[in-house]
């Protein structure tokens, strides 16, 4: 599609600006949200620098052991080769990071975790939706080679994939999927009761989309073990921490009614 | 706290050309200038939207140096 665009002599890409341009309007929805329920501006924008800081570090960190094995690291150091570092970003470790970043910045803003929660998690999959379209520009996470209505090609993608040959819109049908997820949580977000329910719904969504899409995905830059992605794993181990929230909440109920 | 936010803004400015070393500077002058506006101090409305420039700037740039190291067969 259109990986680069040149401003003033420099070559830029378009999965970067669509990039930053998802997070700014999670940030405005979010502070958007955050004037109805008594957030204060500044308290959205340390909770954002966290997690923006946070998430690019846990997305290229994982990005690094997803693509090298420690054996390759350890060679790669091992001959002063340091290009393994300039790696990309796998939305899942942006994930993980994001939500360990919750930590430090309720301890700087002193807000409880449920008001946050509330203003920045469903806007997490909008902007998101807007980083896949990234994707369709940069020509990555393509779907599996495919020639049935809607493929799309890639005259000049950065993976120099072949360019007559189409791919499933995998980018686009997650984009779309998260966009729902969004409107899912919106809606979820005023019958949620306790602190953690959006987020842990938001986990729940995003873990099933993304374990069913992998199986569309069609790019070689991701590892594989035991006939699942490494992404399809960390889908399975989130939904089972959903579940097991789930659980303990239903044993702490009865045991509580017991205990009456 | 908002002149720190204000020099940090500069300097992620700067060095948003090269490569992630923008984003860290840019980070900690958006904490630092949001916590300096919350009290009101000097430069913090300066330092803070200098930094939410320097470090959008960084991102932006550090994503397309990523996306040039994919297609330059780095990986």
């Amino acid at each position: 599609m259109y990986p680069y665009i040149n401003i003033f002599g420099r070559t830029i890409g378009t999965y970067g600006i669509l990039m930053v341009l998802g997070m700014f309007l999670v940030a405005i929805l979010a502070i958007r949200h955050g004037k109805r329920v008594g957030l204060a501006f500044e308290d959205v924008i340390i909770v954002a620098a966290f997690a923006i800081g946070f998430a690019l570090l846990g997305g290229w960190l994982m990005f690094i052991f997803v693509t090298f094995s420690i054996s390759d690291i350890i060679a790669f150091i091992k001959a002063g080769d340091f290009s393994f570092l300039q790696g990309g970003i796998v939305f899942y470790g942006g994930l993980i990071g994001g939500m360990l970043s919750v930590y430090f910045s309720l301890k700087v803003i002193k807000r409880p975790f449920a008001v946050v929660e509330q203003c920045v998690v469903p806007y997490i999959p909008l902007g998101h939706a807007i980083g896949r379209v990234g994707c369709v520009m940069a020509g990555c996470c393509h779907g599996a080679p495919y020639d049935g209505p809607l493929a799309l090609y890639y005259p000049n993608s950065v993976l120099g994939v072949d360019p007559h040959q189409g791919y499933f819109p995998t980018q686009l049908l997650e984009a779309l999927l998260n966009i729902g997820i969004c409107f899912c949580l919106i809606a979820y977000r005023k019958k949620a009761r306790r602190s953690g329910d959006i987020l842990f719904g938001y986990l729940a969504l995003y873990s099933v989309v993304r374990f069913i899409l992998e199986f569309f995905r069609g790019d070689a830059i991701r590892g594989i073990a035991g006939g699942l992605s490494t992404s399809q794993w960390i889908s399975v181990g989130l939904f089972a921490l959903v579940v097991a929230r789930l659980l303990f909440f239903k044993f702490k109920k009865s045991a509580d009614k017991e205990s009456a | 706290m908002g002149v720190a936010a204000l020099i940090l803004g500069i300097i992620s400015i700067v060095f948003c050309w090269w490569n992630w070393i923008g984003i860290i500077p840019g980070v900690i002058g958006v904490i630092l200038g949001a916590i300096a506006k919350k009290k009101n101090a000097n430069c913090a409305g300066a330092g803070l939207v200098l930094s939410i420039i320097g470090l959008a700037l960084s991102v932006v740039l550090y994503i397309a140096c990523v996306a040039c190291a994919v297609a330059g067969g780095l990986l």
